[in-house]
C-alpha cells in the first residue's frame, strides 16, 4: 500500500477514535476515507503488514491497536492537516469544507520542515488578531496598535488580506476578521461586524474614516479602526 | 435575641418587596429615556453607579398605590464589553439589584436589538419585552409578529411607540404581574459549551457564569483559572477571541430569530439627504452653517430672555432684601445666596437651555452623528476623534455637563478632552465676551477672542496628543437613523441634560457663592487684591479690583463681568478703562482657570492630579496671553 494510503488511514482511525473491527467502525471509516467496506478490510491488512497496527483476535471483535510507529506518522499527518487547513481558512479566507478538501490532498506531499514553517507563520499573524484577548487593559495592544498605526503598514499587512480601508464606496466586502484588541474588536463585535458577515462601504472620506452599512443600520469607522478590518471582496 | 434579629430581616424583606425595582435597559436611540421620561414625569434624580461616575436616572412612581422604583440604565450595545457603563450594568445586573427589566428594544433595527436582548437572558431576571419605535418601523413597510416573539422568548411583548404615548401606560402593570426570565437560550459554539458543561459539572457554576469566565470578566471567582486555560485552547482552534466566537453565534441566532418574526419591507426610504451631509465638500459648509446659526441663536435668545430674568430679580428680589435692612453678616450671605441664583438661573434658562434645545434637535434629527462622523479627521489632529466632538459642542452650552459626556473615552481621550472641554467658551464665557468686548471694544474684537481661544485649543489638542500616554481609541459611531425632530423627544432630551447642569452644577454654584461671600465680608478678598495689585498692573496693566473680579471669575465665569461692574462702580466700563484693558481682561477671565463647578465635576471624573494640571494650565495661559497681549498693545 502506498505511504500516502497509509497516512490517511492512520489519520481516519485516530480521528474517529476506532478501537475495534465492528461493521459500524468499518462504516465510519469506508466514510471517512470514501472507499466501499469491503476496501476498508484489505486495507486494514495492509496497515498490519506495513507494522503500523495490529490486530488482536481475541475478543467478539477484532481489536485494533496503533503501533508506535503507526500512531508517530497518522498523529504528524493531522497535523499538518490541521496546519494546511487552518492555514487555508485563516489566511486565505477559504470556507472550512475546502479547506478541508484541499488539505487533505496536499498533507501528504508537505515536508515537516514546511509545515513547521507554516504553522509558526500562521501563530505569528494569528497572534496580531488574538493578542491581548485575554487581557482587557490591553497590555501588549499599545504595542500591536502603534506598530501598525505609527509604521507603514505594508510591511505586516500586506500579505494577511486585504483591509476595509482599501475598499471604496458601494463596495460590498466580507469580513475575515478583526485585528488589534479586544476592547476594539469588542464594539465592533457587538455591532455585527463578525467575521463572515457582509458589509457595504456607504460612504469614504478622503483620510479613510468611513460609514459601512451593516444589519440594516449604519456605523461611522475612523481610518485607523477600517485597518483593523480584514476583508475580501464579495 | 433570636426573635429581634428575625423581625429586622422580616421587615427589611417586606420594605423591600413593597418597592419594585425596575429597570430600563437597551441599545443607544431606542426611545429608552422618553420612555423613562413618560413614567416618572419630571421628579427624577440623577445618581451615580456607587463608587463610579457612570450616571444613571432613577425615578419612583405609585401605581395602584404601589410603589415603584424605575432606573434608566445608560444605553449599552452589550453587556460583555469592558466600557465603564457596560461593566456597571453588568455588576449591577450580577448582583440582582434589578427586581425586573424592562428592555427596550427598536422595532427598526431588529437585529442589533436582539442581540443585546439574547445577552440579557442569561442574566435571568423577570424581564418585558418593549417593541419601541413601531411607527418606524411601520412607516418603513417592517410587519413584526409580536405574539411569535413572546412564544420566541417565553415572556411578555408590548409594542409600544412612546413617542405617540401609545402603550407606555401598559408598561407598569405588564412588569409587575407577567414579567417572566426569558426562556430563550442561545446555543453556542461546541467547544464553548463543551466547556460550560464542565464547569457546571466539576465548579456547580450556572452558564452565565460561566460564559463571562470564559471572556475573563470574573476576575475573583474559583472559575477564572480554569476558564483562563480553557479560554486560550478555545481561542486557539478558532484563532477568535472568546467573545467573538460568542458575539457570532448571538448575531447567528438573532439574525434566526428575526427571520421568524419579521417580513421585509419593500419600502425603504430614500436617503439622498443624508448624501450630502456625509460627504466632505458639502457636508463641511453645512457643518459650519449649523454650528455658526445655534451659537447665534442662542446668543439673541440668551441675551433677550437672561435681561428679563436679572431685571425681574432685581426689582422683586434684591431690592427688597437690602430693604430688610438685615445684620451685616446675614445680608452678605444672603445677597450672595441670591446673586448665586439670579446668575444661575440667568444663564440656565436663557443660555444653556435653549442652547440643549438647539443641541437635542440637532442629536434627534440624526445630524450629530453626522457631524460627528465628518468631524473625526479634524479631532485626530488634537488627540480625539469624532465622537468628541459631540462633548464639545455641549461644551458651548456649559463645561459641567460636557465633561461627563466623555466617559465612554479612552484614558487618554480623557486627559485630552479635560483639557480642550474646558477651555471651549461656555455661555457664561459667551456673556463676558459679549457683555464687555462686543458692547465696549466692537463686534471683531469679540469675535476675534473667539477665534484666539479656537487657535489655543488646538494648539494645546496638537501638544498634548504628542506627550499624553495610551491608546487613541477610534471611533466607532453608530449613524442614527435621520428623523423628524419631534417636540416632546426634543424637550425630554434637552430637559435631561439641563437636569444634569441644575443638580450638578448649581448647587456648588450656590456652596461657593456664599463662601466667597463671607471672605469678602471678613477683609480676606481686600487682601487678596492688595497682594495681586503690582502684579496686575504691571503684567497685564489691569486696575487693583480686576484681581477680585477675576477670583469670582473662578465661581463663575460671568460673574467676572458682573463684579467688574460692581467694583469699577459703573455699567458703563467704556468710561473707566480703556479698549485694551477690556479685552485683556475678556481673554484672561476666559481663559483663566475653570469655574468651581467644572473643577469639581473634573476632580470627580478624572481625580485630583488632572484636575489640578488643568487648572494650573489655563491659570498660566490666561496670564501669558495676557500679558503677551497688553505687551503687544503697549507697544502699539
Amino acid at each position: 500500500m502506498e505511504i500516502t494510503e497509509c497516512e490517511d488511514y492512520l489519520e481516519a482511525i485516530i480521528n474517529n477514535s476506532v478501537e475495534d473491527v465492528t461493521p459500524d467502525s468499518l462504516k465510519i471509516l469506508a466514510d471517512a476515507l470514501n472507499k466501499d467496506i469491503s476496501e476498508i478490510e484489505g486495507g486494514l491488512k495492509a496497515l498490519c503488514d506495513e507494522d503500523f497496527i495490529r490486530i488482536d483476535r481475541d475478543g467478539a471483535y477484532p481489536r485494533i491497536k496503533l503501533t508506535h510507529a503507526g500512531r508517530k506518522l497518522g498523529e504528524c499527518t493531522i497535523k499538518k492537516h490541521l496546519v494546511l487547513e487552518s492555514f487555508f481558512t485563516e489566511i486565505l479566507g477559504m470556507d472550512s469544507h475546502s479547506a478541508s478538501k484541499e488539505a487533505c490532498v496536499l498533507e501528504h506531499g508537505a515536508s515537516p520542515e514546511t509545515i513547521k514553517r507554516l504553522h509558526n507563520y500562521i501563530k505569528e499573524s494569528g497572534l496580531k488578531h488574538r493578542m491581548h484577548t485575554r487581557n482587557p487593559d490591553g497590555g501588549h495592544f499599545s504595542h500591536g496598535f502603534s506598530h501598525r498605526h505609527g509604521g507603514s503598514r505594508d510591511d505586516d499587512t500586506g500579505d494577511i488580506g486585504r483591509n476595509l480601508s482599501e475598499f471604496n464606496e458601494d463596495d460590498a466586502v466580507k469580513i475575515l476578521f478583526t485585528d488589534g484588541g479586544s476592547r476594539r474588536t469588542d464594539r465592533l463585535c457587538d455591532m455585527g461586524l463578525i467575521p463572515g458577515e457582509t458589509v457595504t462601504i456607504k460612504r469614504k472620506l478622503s483620510n479613510g474614516a468611513m460609514v459601512v452599512a451593516i444589519k440594516s443600520s449604519e456605523v461611522g469607522i475612523s481610518p485607523e479602526i477600517a485597518r483593523l478590518v480584514y476583508v475580501e471582496k464579495v | 435575641m433570636d426573635d429581634e434579629i428575625r423581625d429586622e430581616s422580616v421587615s427589611e424583606r417586606s420594605e423591600k418587596s413593597d418597592t419594585l425595582k425596575l429597570a430600563l435597559i437597551g441599545n443607544l436611540n431606542v426611545g429608552k429615556s422618553l420612555i423613562f421620561n413618560s413614567l416618572t414625569g419630571i421628579g427624577v434624580e440623577i445618581s451615580n453607579f456607587p463608587g463610579t461616575t457612570v450616571g444613571m436616572y432613577t425615578g419612583s412612581l405609585v401605581h395602584k398605590d404601589k410603589h415603584y422604583e424605575i432606573i434608566d440604565f445608560p444605553g449599552v450595545y452589550s453587556l460583555d464589553g469592558v466600557n465603564e457603563e457596560e461593566t456597571e450594568v453588568r455588576k449591577f445586573l450580577l448582583e440582582k439589584k434589578a427586581d425586573r427589566l424592562i428592555a427596550v428594544l427598536d422595532s427598526a433595527h431588529l437585529e442589533r436589538n436582539l442581540y443585546l436582548l439574547l445577552q440579557v437572558a442569561e442574566f435571568q431576571i423577570p424581564t418585558v419585552v418593549i417593541l419601541n419605535m413601531t411607527d418606524e418601523a411601520e412607516k418603513q413597510g417592517l410587519v413584526i409578529d409580536g405574539d411569535r416573539l413572546a412564544e420566541i422568548l417565553g415572556c411578555p411583548v408590548l409594542k409600544t411607540a412612546a413617542i405617540d404615548g401609545m402603550n407606555i401606560d401598559r408598561i407598569i402593570p405588564l412588569a409587575e404581574s407577567e414579567a417572566k426570565t426569558i426562556s430563550a437560550v442561545t446555543h453556542y459554539d461546541d467547544h464553548v459549551e463543551a466547556a460550560l458543561r464542565s464547569f457546571s459539572k466539576v465548579n456547580g457554576s450556572d452558564r452565565l457564569s460561566g460564559l463571562l469566565a470564559l471572556e475573563g470578566l470574573l476576575p475573583d471567582s474559583d472559575l477564572s483559572e480554569t476558564a483562563g486555560v480553557i479560554a486560550a485552547e478555545i481561542e486557539d482552534k478558532h484563532r477568535m477571541s472568546v467573545h467573538q466566537i460568542l458575539a457570532a453565534n448571538r448575531h447567528n441566532e438573532a439574525k434566526r430569530i428575526r427571520g421568524l418574526i419579521e417580513k421585509d419591507g419593500k419600502f425603504k426610504p430614500a436617503r439622498n439627504f443624508d448624501r450630502l451631509l456625509t460627504r466632505t465638500s458639502t457636508g463641511v459648509p453645512i457643518m459650519t452653517v449649523i454650528l455658526l446659526t445655534t451659537l447665534i441663536c442662542v446668543f439673541i435668545i440668551g441675551s433677550f430672555l437672561e435681561e428679563l430674568i436679572v431685571e425681574l430679580f432685581e426689582t422683586f428680589l434684591i431690592q427688597p432684601m437690602y430693604a430688610l435692612s438685615l445684620p451685616p453678616l446675614l445680608e452678605n450671605v444672603v445677597y450672595s445666596l441670591l446673586i448665586a441664583v439670579e446668575a444661575g438661573l440667568g444663564i440656565a434658562f436663557p443660555y444653556v437651555f435653549v442652547f440643549y434645545i438647539l443641541i437635542s434637535v440637532l442629536e434627534d434629527t440624526g445630524y450629530m452623528t453626522r457631524a460627528a462622523f465628518l468631524a473625526d479627521r479634524a479631532m485626530h489632529n488634537i488627540g480625539m476623534h469624532g465622537q468628541a466632538l459631540i462633548p464639545m459642542v455641549l461644551g458651548f452650552g456649559c463645561n459641567v455637563p460636557a465633561i461627563m459626556a466623555i466617559r465612554q473615552f479612552s484614558e487618554r481621550e480623557r486627559i485630552i478632552a479635560s483639557f480642550l472641554i474646558t477651555m471651549v467658551p461656555c455661555s457664561a464665557r459667551t456673556v463676558i465676551i459679549a457683555g464687555i468686548v462686543f458692547t465696549f471694544v466692537g463686534l471683531f474684537a469679540a469675535l476675534s477672542i473667539y477665534l484666539i481661544v479656537f487657535i489655543l485649543i488646538i494648539l494645546t489638542g496638537i501638544v498634548l496628543t504628542k506627550v499624553t500616554p495610551g491608546d487613541q481609541f477610534g471611533m466607532i459611531l453608530e449613524m442614527v437613523p435621520m428623523r423628524h425632530p419631534r417636540a416632546k423627544q426634543t424637550l425630554t432630551r434637552a430637559w435631561l441634560r439641563m437636569k444634569e447642569f441644575l443638580f450638578i452644577a448649581m448647587p456648588l454654584l450656590l456652596v461657593s457663592s456664599v463662601v466667597l461671600g463671607i471672605l469678602q465680608f471678613f477683609g480676606i478678598i481686600a487682601a487678596f487684591q492688595d497682594l495681586f495689585e503690582g502684579f496686575m498692573y504691571s503684567a497685564l496693566g489691569l486696575p487693583d479690583y480686576a484681581s477680585t473680579s477675576l477670583l469670582f471669575g473662578i465661581l463663575r465665569k460671568e460673574m467676572a463681568f458682573e463684579t467688574l461692574a460692581i467694583l469699577s462702580g459703573t455699567a458703563n466700563l467704556g468710561s473707566v478703562m480703556s479698549a485694551a484693558q477690556l479685552y485683556v481682561f475678556a481673554i484672561v477671565s476666559v481663559l483663566f482657570v475653570p469655574c468651581v463647578s467644572t473643577i469639581a465635576v473634573l476632580y470627580r471624573q478624572m481625580g485630583l492630579k488632572i484636575s489640578l494640571a488643568v487648572c494650573c494650565y489655563t491659570l498660566s495661559l490666561g496670564f501669558v496671553t495676557g500679558i503677551i497681549l497688553n505687551a503687544l498693545f503697549n507697544i502699539f
